[in-house]
């Protein structure tokens, strides 16, 4: 599981980190039932402050990505396979938008509305 | 043609010396044993404490016993030689597994067979003699045959390690910050191996403590000692961070941690357990190299600034290494 961030960025670094954590799951790099580090453990590999650890695992329990248990941290649920499911079709939207010129930006909003 | 040709013959008589060979002295010993069944005593000794035979059982446990243990080791050897014979050459860590065969075979059979040998015409058990002399017999004997063997075989090659390219780093932004890490657990040949062992260590305790008291004790302590190790070995974690490399056994322990400031080389290499490292679990090889081996395949190497090697089994290890280098080249 490689997880990064950057403070440069003008996404804010829970966010990131979410992210990151998703990227993780969905290449397989962390799979169903795997441990993800404590928060202590990964704020000080990071540095950064532990409630940004937290908000971000709360975060992808709010998605089901997570469960949080007292005492034994983040563990991640079965919906990992559904992610890993999706991430070939994301693959194609992204190789088709850079093939045709359109920006991240766009997609998101794209998709969004498609949603609604 | 000929070529395959020498290879096969080659693996047959590697076969006949180390695998037939143990088995067929455990089994000339123990025939010759079950010649003497009408002299022995009825029950024989089969256990000696500090005062003499304390133990008493049937004569078929100890006839056995060789055959027993031989055939176990032989078949949990053979996972690890039978790579070995396809690839044709044998490392110092092979070559010690084949005549550890010939030793242990050897061994079991002229101490057991000798101290059934020392029984005959006896009328009751409790008068056996010491059998301090057939064990010593069985060890100087055993020594002999496997250094026989070991100067039979060929030449063993030094494991080879190649010396791979530098792990490429990974690309980050001047601020950016990354984390990295694996879970390693064993494969499913090497647990069926473990639980080998386990059945092994298992058998061997209650053979013990058939023969005495204080026998139970020494097994169960015994047991629990390699139940323990093995959880501990069996999974791992490995990570990497801008502290540096870290790598921890299931229970905590063993923990290795080198931080990045002690790290001068990463690399990607390919290590194949047995003739590498002897086998899985923590390990020690030529080169100043310590292990965590796990599975055969990649691992990442990382050489210290005092020029001893941590070599880890690990999937993904291309994309460790890649951070690793990035880390140390940074700090």
């Amino acid at each position: 599981m490689l997880l990064r961030i950057d403070p440069g960025s003008a996404v804010p670094l829970f966010d990131q980190l979410a992210g990151s954590i998703r990227g993780a799951v969905l290449s397989g790099g962390v799979k169903a039932g795997e441990r993800l580090p404590t928060a202590r453990d990964l704020a000080g590999s990071l540095d950064i402050n532990v409630h940004t650890v937290f908000r971000a695992y709360q975060l992808l329990r709010d998605e089901g990505l997570v469960e949080l248990r007292r005492g034994r941290g983040a563990i991640i649920t079965d919906s990992a396979q559904r992610y890993s499911q999706l991430s070939a079709a994301i693959d194609t939207v992204v190789t088709e938008a850079r093939n045709l010129g359109i920006g991240p930006e766009t997609v998101n909003s794209l998709l969004r509305e498609t949603f609604r | 043609m000929t070529d395959d040709q020498r290879t096969i013959r080659g693996r047959k008589r590697h076969l006949i010396i180390g695998a037939v060979l143990p088995m067929l002295i455990a089994l000339c010993g123990a025939l010759l044993a079950i010649t003497w069944l009408p002299e022995l005593p009825d029950p024989v000794a089969i256990h000696w404490g500090g005062k003499g035979a304390d133990g008493f059982g049937s004569a078929w446990t100890l006839i056995l016993l060789p055959i027993g243990i031989t055939l176990v080791f032989t078949i949990f050897t053979e996972l690890a030689l039978s790579s070995a014979r396809r690839r044709g050459r044998l490392t110092a860590n092979d070559k010690i597994l084949f005549v550890g065969r010939h030793f242990l075979s050897v061994l079991l059979t002229v101490g057991t067979i000798g101290s059934l040998a020392a029984q005959r015409s006896l009328d009751d058990a409790a008068d056996a003699p010491d059998i301090a002399g057939p064990m010593l017999a069985g060890v100087l004997g055993g020594l002999l045959l496997a250094t026989l063997v070991w100067f039979v075989l060929p030449k063993a090659v030094s494991p080879s390690f190649d010396e791979e390219a530098e792990a490429q780093p990974i690309e980050l932004a001047p601020d950016e910050r990354v984390f990295w890490q694996r879970t390693v657990r064993i494969s499913g040949a090497v647990v069926a191996l473990i639980v080998g062992v386990l059945v092994f260590a298992g058998g061997a305790g209650i053979l013990a403590s058939l023969g005495s008291a204080s026998g139970l004790p020494f097994a169960i302590g015994i047991s629990v000692c390699v139940i323990l190790t093995y959880t501990g070995m069996s999974f791992w974690r490995v990570r990497a961070d801008r502290r540096g490399f870290l790598v921890r056994g299931a229970l905590g322990w063993p923990r290795i941690s080198i931080p990045n400031a002690e790290i001068a080389e990463v690399r990607v290499i390919e290590v194949n357990p047995t003739a590498d490292f002897g086998g899985w679990g923590w390990r020690m090889a030529s080169g100043r190299r310590s292990g965590i081996i796990m599975r055969k395949g990649p691992a990442i190497e990382i050489t210290r600034t005092d020029g001893r090697r941590l070599v880890v089994t690990v999937d993904d290890a291309e994309v460790g290494a890649g951070v690793l280098t990035s880390l140390t080249r940074s700090s």
